[in-house]
């Protein structure tokens, strides 16, 4: 008996059976399914379109061609036009940055709030609403952000640095909380507990465990969404939330989609960056990411054709 | 081989305090030192004829490799396949993907097509690439496999895949699908039907978002060789940038040594540039330096292979170890111009810095090393000189 159990460990370790078993938890959020998998690629990816709400300026070219081709300065009347477009795309979730100075703080929240009251009867998709991942900004942005809301959202994110303040405002508004470690997954598990003993369902929990655009350390976040896409596998309840990926902006902040400097081999300058956007999304969901933000339609449409074409 | 000496050891006559037990027929002078030797792969299982069949079973499962290697090419050759694992952080990838771009010379405008595929070359962290294969089709005439051998490149014919599983690209996610119930046949079960390197094809395809993405599956997810039927640069040169990601070995982050770099016959007036010695870091700082045409210093800091924020993040990029590899190099004497000019992530350490290198001036850059050409032209000392 005993000589038979050794055997079969020694067999289980040489052969590193991987016990593919435990399905991801699945998010319903707005009639979208979000994660349930149980295996790599397992369900289909979930994909938000992400805006520069408060300051469109500072989105990337390939973006501002697609939104405002001519270039001009937005009025705050007009975002709502740029909703209304950004609603036609094929995205699942919209999202809405509010990209806010650190100046004149005070100000500016309440801007952003009125923003988002005034924008929110023009939103039909399901929402996600972002801050600006600066401390001192985020821990009153955020909560401010949803006392305006009448509707259930995805905030995103908080930190180790932030949640204190940002969880007790998610759980009283019922939303699900995008929750950003720097590419570690023992920290990701210590804070999915963290924000739990507050209180917060575990069906509410998002994982953004940060990540680095296409060239400039992708593979770092890459590994560790496979890591923790295997431990959810294998049974581990603090760490089977689904994934989200902010693909969209690491990709297009990297020095190949943003300057047209390279050599001709490099390619077409606007197709290169449109082609970062999706190739780091496309890494992303094979690694496990569930929830795909980025910024440019046409990357999602390119990705998600494919998956639509199967079911 | 995950077996350690004493598991080993546990299989064998001594250990079942069996008669044979240290009999000394292996050549060993007891049965453990032979489990020691043989767990570690220097001696063979059947030196020892009492060794059940049930170790001997487990000794052949591990010696054999999951998957192949197959090398193609005529002159030149590629080496393609042998992979152990299903996830990068496993262990690591072996051998990378393969590029392939067909040049059918019965199709008009093959010609064109041939000097874009052979003129194409990218360099990135150092690192040079091209169009690892060319696939040739119709009637290929001998000065074209005469031409591509003598620019170096290597090509195959239809035929030069016979050992390569093939799958032609339909259905992205049925590809995918079938890629990694091959991978993991071959590294799981080591069955050898699936021992065989896999190739993607992917045929002519107007929406080259679309194609971009399905390639960029197939690089992450177990394909060996991909192959395009079409060119195009931005395609390639990206899905490059993904493989070095991708292949890059996770145990060892790429660094290059901590030290002073010079530039441009680099002078006593030359700028001086501070950095880690992350290789991603490191490049993307030099190749800026470089191309700005002016005499420079880039000191690197040790900071144990870590980019900017991560290696101040984990106390690798203090003030005290700027100012010791300052000092170390002696920097002080070498320069009239006595600024350095910092990372912008980290301007915040201007002050320590300043404080820790009293001889130095410490000037904050940019954000981004790509908008460091701006930065320097904006520089008093520069302005000084276009003036003189
Ligand atoms: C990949 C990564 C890692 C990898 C390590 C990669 C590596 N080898 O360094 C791993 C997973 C190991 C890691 C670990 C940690 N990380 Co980390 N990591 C990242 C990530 C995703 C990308 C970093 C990267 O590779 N960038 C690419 C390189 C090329 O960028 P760079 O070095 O900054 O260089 C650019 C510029 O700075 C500029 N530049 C460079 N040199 C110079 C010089 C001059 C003169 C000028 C003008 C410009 C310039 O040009 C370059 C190109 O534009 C970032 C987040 C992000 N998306 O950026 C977080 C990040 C850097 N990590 C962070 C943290 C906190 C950590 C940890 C402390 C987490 C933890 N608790 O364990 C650890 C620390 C390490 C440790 N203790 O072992 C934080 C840092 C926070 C901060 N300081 O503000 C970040 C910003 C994430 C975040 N938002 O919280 N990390
Ligand atoms: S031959 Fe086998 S039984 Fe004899 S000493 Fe060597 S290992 Fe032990």
């Amino acid at each position: 008996m005993k000589k038979n159990l050794l055997y079969l460990w020694i067999k289980l370790k040489m052969t590193e059976v991987i016990k593919v078993n435990q399905p991801i938890r699945e998010i319903n959020f707005e009639g979208l399914k979000i994660g349930g998998e149980n295996d790599f690629l397992g369900s289909k990816p979930v994909f938000a379109l992400e805006l520069n709400i408060f300051d469109f300026s500072a989105s990337s070219h390939i973006v501002k061609d697609y939104f405002n081709p001519q270039g001009n300065q937005l009025l705050p009347a007009e975002t709502i036009n740029l909703i209304s477009v950004a609603q036609e795309t094929p995205c699942d979730i919209l999202a809405l940055k509010f990209n806010i100075p650190e100046e004149d703080l005070e100000k500016n929240i309440a801007e952003a709030k009125k923003l988002l009251k005034t924008l929110l009867p023009h939103i039909k998709k399901p929402l996600l609403i972002r801050g600006v991942n600066n401390k001192s900004v985020d821990i009153k942005l955020l909560p401010e952000l949803m006392e305006v809301l009448d509707r259930e959202v995805i905030i995103a994110f908080a930190t180790e640095n932030t949640y204190k303040e940002i969880v007790p405002a998610v759980i009283k508004g019922g939303h699900i909380l995008a929750i950003r470690t720097p590419i570690d997954i023992n920290l990701a598990k210590e804070m999915n507990i963290l924000t739990s003993d507050m209180g917060l369902s575990l069906d509410k929990i998002l994982i953004d465990t940060d990540m680095g655009g296409l060239g400039y350390g992708l593979e770092y976040g890459y590994s560790i969404m496979e890591r923790i896409k295997l431990a959810a596998f294998e049974g581990d309840r603090m760490l089977n939330m689904p994934l989200i990926a902010f693909a969209g902006e690491e990709a297009l902040k990297v020095k190949e989609a943003k300057s047209d400097t390279f050599s001709k081999s490099f390619g077409d300058f606007k197709e290169r960056s449109i082609m970062f956007e999706i190739t780091t999304a496309s890494a992303v969901i094979a690694a496990g990411a569930n929830l795909i933000v980025l910024e440019h339609p046409q990357s999602i449409e390119a990705i998600r054709s494919e998956w639509e074409s199967k079911r | 081989m995950e077996l350690s000496g004493l598991q080993v050891f546990k299989y064998l006559p001594a250990a079942k305090r069996l008669p044979e037990g240290n009999c000394k027929k292996c050549g060993f002078p007891t049965c453990m030192a032979f489990a020691l030797k043989l767990a570690k792969n220097q001696t063979e299982i059947e030196l020892c004829s009492y060794a059940p069949e049930e170790l001997k079973e487990i000794f052949e499962q591990g010696m054999k490799k999951p998957q192949k290697e197959v090398l193609l090419g005529h002159k030149h050759k590629v080496l393609i396949g042998g992979e152990n694992v299903l996830f990068r952080h496993d262990k690591t990838f072996v051998n990378k993907t393969a590029i392939a771009v067909v040049l059918d010379v019965s199709q008009v405008g093959w010609d064109e097509k041939f000097k874009r595929i052979t003129e194409f070359e990218i360099t990135r962290i150092n690192e040079t690439f091209k169009v690892d294969l060319v696939y040739l089709k119709g009637d290929v005439q001998p000065e074209l496999t005469q031409k591509l051998d003598d620019l170096g490149f290597a090509y195959i014919f239809k035929d030069d895949l016979k050992d390569v599983m093939q799958i032609e690209d339909e259905n992205i996610f049925e590809t995918i699908q079938t890629l990694t119930k091959i991978r993991k046949k071959a590294v799981l079960e080591k069955d050898e039907n699936y021992s065989n390197p896999v190739t993607v094809y992917f045929r002519h395809d107007e929406n080259t978002l679309k194609l971009m993405s399905r390639a960029a599956f197939c690089l992450c997810k177990y394909t060996n060789l991909i192959i395009f039927e079409d060119f195009n640069e931005a395609l390639i040169s990206t899905l490059i940038t993904l493989r070095q990601n991708i292949y890059t070995d996770p145990q060892k982050p790429l660094q290059v040594e901590s030290t002073v770099y010079e530039f441009n016959n680099a002078d006593e007036n030359s700028l001086i540039f501070l950095t880690t010695n992350f290789a991603l870091t490191y490049f993307a700082v030099s190749n800026e330096i470089e191309s700005l045409n002016k005499p420079a210093y880039i000191v690197v800091t040790p900071s144990d292979g870590m980019s900017v924020l991560t290696a101040w993040s984990a106390e690798k990029f203090t003030a005290q170890i700027v100012a010791k590899t300052v000092n170390q190099f002696e920097l002080a004497k070498k320069v009239k111009n006595k600024q350095i000019i910092i990372p912008g992530l980290l301007g915040h350490m201007q002050e320590e810095i300043e404080e820790a290198l009293p001889e130095f001036e410490i000037l904050v850059g940019p954000n981004e090393a790509y908008l460091l050409g701006d930065f320097v032209k904006g520089l008093t000392v520069f302005k000084n000189e276009v003036a003189k």
